[in-house]
């Protein structure tokens, strides 16, 4: 496991792509920096939890409230680990 | 003043013209007189209380707006919240105890939904999401809109308070308007006073012999729904007569497949309302507890929900319900999804089954939201097949008494079920401008026919003489 600070947004994204099929349980799941809780059947406010709990795990942050408040598409989350690893 | 009265269905039109050719600038204040005057028109004294809470609103969220010091934010937010809470909390056990109290106080029209309001505007200014509004009369029209104050939906600051510089309504939207009061009208009299005849038989005569019970806990839920999202669309047409848009507060209920679905489809302005202010902190907070954590945030969040309508066992015990029903789903749903992958079969067919069983869990819990006691509850959830075989004389006579309401009832309710697929379905779509002509002139005049039709029933003095089920929460 690599801390986020090494990494940069392509690589965020390919790691974020393997919580998104684990929390969702679909190993076929593409996602992109657009794709939003309206996509995807499964992304309520319970997963949306699971979601943020299985990151904080395999990137190895906290996250506050305040951060998981503004995290509506894939793009936030990107964006907000690498606003961490800054 | 009531949404089914005459005084509303006359004023709200006028209303509606004046407010079209009122200039932009204005509108809030045209629109905080108006809400006022209705509001007062039911209780003048009560609206102080709301003007009070507007004020601090209005003062609470400037302060946390312009001062950079963390611990004042903290504090004025907390002291708002908790004074906002604590009004709520008082006036609902006042009710409760208004034997001891040894007088009678009056539940403040709308307090329920005007308290929410208030406390998400203030929290969405301290989380930065908005800005403080510098317009006290953009504030108060927001938390006393007369469409909005009797039962939601609970609309958001940020959505609301940019409509008041709306282009006019235009003509289609006021056609919508119309048509979504007259559908509203006509769940609340042709359905849900039907219903109601059938349901308060059913739950006023539990325990005598030949009751048929199944009767109640079927037509219960559809009471309700009737009622409620009546309520709603008479609301949201109200609003759209000034070109407002609200949000929906039903998305077909009964096709959720889910607990966790219909709580997406059921109340939405309230469900998501407690999902943004109450659940996620909460959430966030026991996230590292696990299952647990997951099961204490929904217990506490459908017990607020339950407790929302009123100090009762009953309302509380339904939310524990509920709590249980998405505590199960949540659960379940990992393994539930890898046995339907590999089962495909079976998939298709609980895609069927599954509405059937979400109405049923969602009747039992409306049994116990609905009857007088939860020993009440337990008797009709526990006695399914009484009355089947015989029913008692007095239910036949009752029966034989409101044959036409009964079926205009049932059949009404199938109506209604088709209307809001086809209005969705058109929503979805296009706007009604952008139908074919023949599709436009049929909206138009469907709406001209209900709306003479509405009217001549109000003049022949068939008022609704039950208030709406939401109103008094």
């Amino acid at each position: 496991m690599t801390n986020v600070a090494t990494i940069n947004p392509e690589a965020i994204k390919q790691r974020l792509q393997k919580v998104f099929q684990d929390v969702f349980d679909d190993e076929t799941m593409q996602i992109h920096e657009r794709m939003t809780a309206a996509e995807v059947a499964d992304w309520d406010s319970l997963s949306h939890i699971n979601l943020v709990v299985a990151v904080e795990k395999e990137f190895r942050v906290r996250l506050t409230t305040a951060d998981v408040r503004g995290l509506n598409h894939v793009g936030d989350f990107i964006a907000l680990l690498s606003s961490k690893a800054a | 003043m009531e949404f089914t009265g005459v005084p509303f269905l006359v004023c709200m039109p006028l209303f509606a013209v004046l407010y079209r050719f009122a200039p932009a600038q204005s509108r809030a204040l045209l629109l905080t007189f108006a809400s006022y005057g209705f509001y007062a028109a039911t209780n003048a004294k009560m609206a102080l209380l709301l003007a009070a809470a507007t004020l601090a609103a209005f003062f609470a969220a400037r302060v946390i707006g312009l001062t950079p010091q963390k611990t004042i934010k903290r504090t004025i937010l907390l002291a708002f919240v908790l004074v906002m809470a604590g009004m709520l909390i008082a006036f609902k056990s006042a009710v409760l105890l208004r034997p001891l109290l040894g007088f009678d106080l009056l539940m403040p029209l709308g307090i329920s939904y005007y308290t929410f309001k208030a406390i998400g505007y203030v929290l969405d200014v301290y989380w930065g999401n908005i800005f403080a509004e510098n317009d006290f009369f953009a504030l108060a029209a927001y938390l006393a809109f007369f469409s909005q104050i009797v039962a939601g939906p609970i609309e958001r600051a940020q959505s609301f308070l940019p409509q008041l510089q709306n282009r006019r309504a235009s003509l289609s939207q006021m056609m919508l308007g119309l048509q979504r009061v007259a559908l509203g009208v006509f769940k609340k009299f042709v359905v849900a006073d039907s219903l109601a005849v059938l349901v308060n038989f059913i739950y006023s005569h539990v325990h005598a012999a030949g009751t048929p019970l199944a009767a109640g806990f079927y037509a219960y839920p559809l009471q309700l729904y009737a009622d409620f999202s009546g309520l709603s669309d008479i609301a949201i047409g109200a609003a759209l007569l000034l070109g407002m848009v609200s949000p929906e507060n039903f998305h077909a209920p009964f096709a959720a497949s889910n607990p966790t679905e219909f709580w997406r489809r059921w109340h939405i302005t309230l469900t998501t309302w407690l999902t943004d202010y109450v659940f996620t902190p909460l959430r966030m907070a026991t996230r590292d507890w696990g299952n647990a954590g997951l099961v204490l945030s929904l217990s506490i969040n459908m017990t607020l929900i339950g407790a929302w309508h009123g100090f009762r066992w009953g309302y509380v015990l339904f939310g524990l319900v509920h709590a249980l029903y998405l505590s199960v789903d949540a659960l379940t749903q990992r393994a539930r999804k890898r046995y339907y992958k590999a089962h495909p079969g079976m998939n298709r067919l609980t895609d069927w089954l599954g509405p059937v069983v979400v109405f049923h869990l969602a009747a039992a819990a409306f049994v116990v939201f609905r009857a007088q006691t939860t020993h009440d509850a337990f008797y009709v959830l526990t006695h399914p097949a009484n009355g089947l075989a015989a029913p008692s004389l007095e239910f036949l006579k009752m029966s034989q008494a409101n044959v036409v309401a009964l079926i205009a009832g049932l059949v009404g309710y199938a109506l209604i079920e088709a209307a809001d697929w086809a209005r969705r379905r058109n929503q979805q779509n296009s706007p009604a401008v952008a139908w074919p002509r023949w599709g436009r002139w049929s909206l138009y005049s469907c709406t001209v026919v209900t709306v003479a039709v509405m009217i001549l029933l109000l003049m022949g003095g068939h008022a609704s003489q039950n208030p709406f089920i939401y109103e008094i929460f």
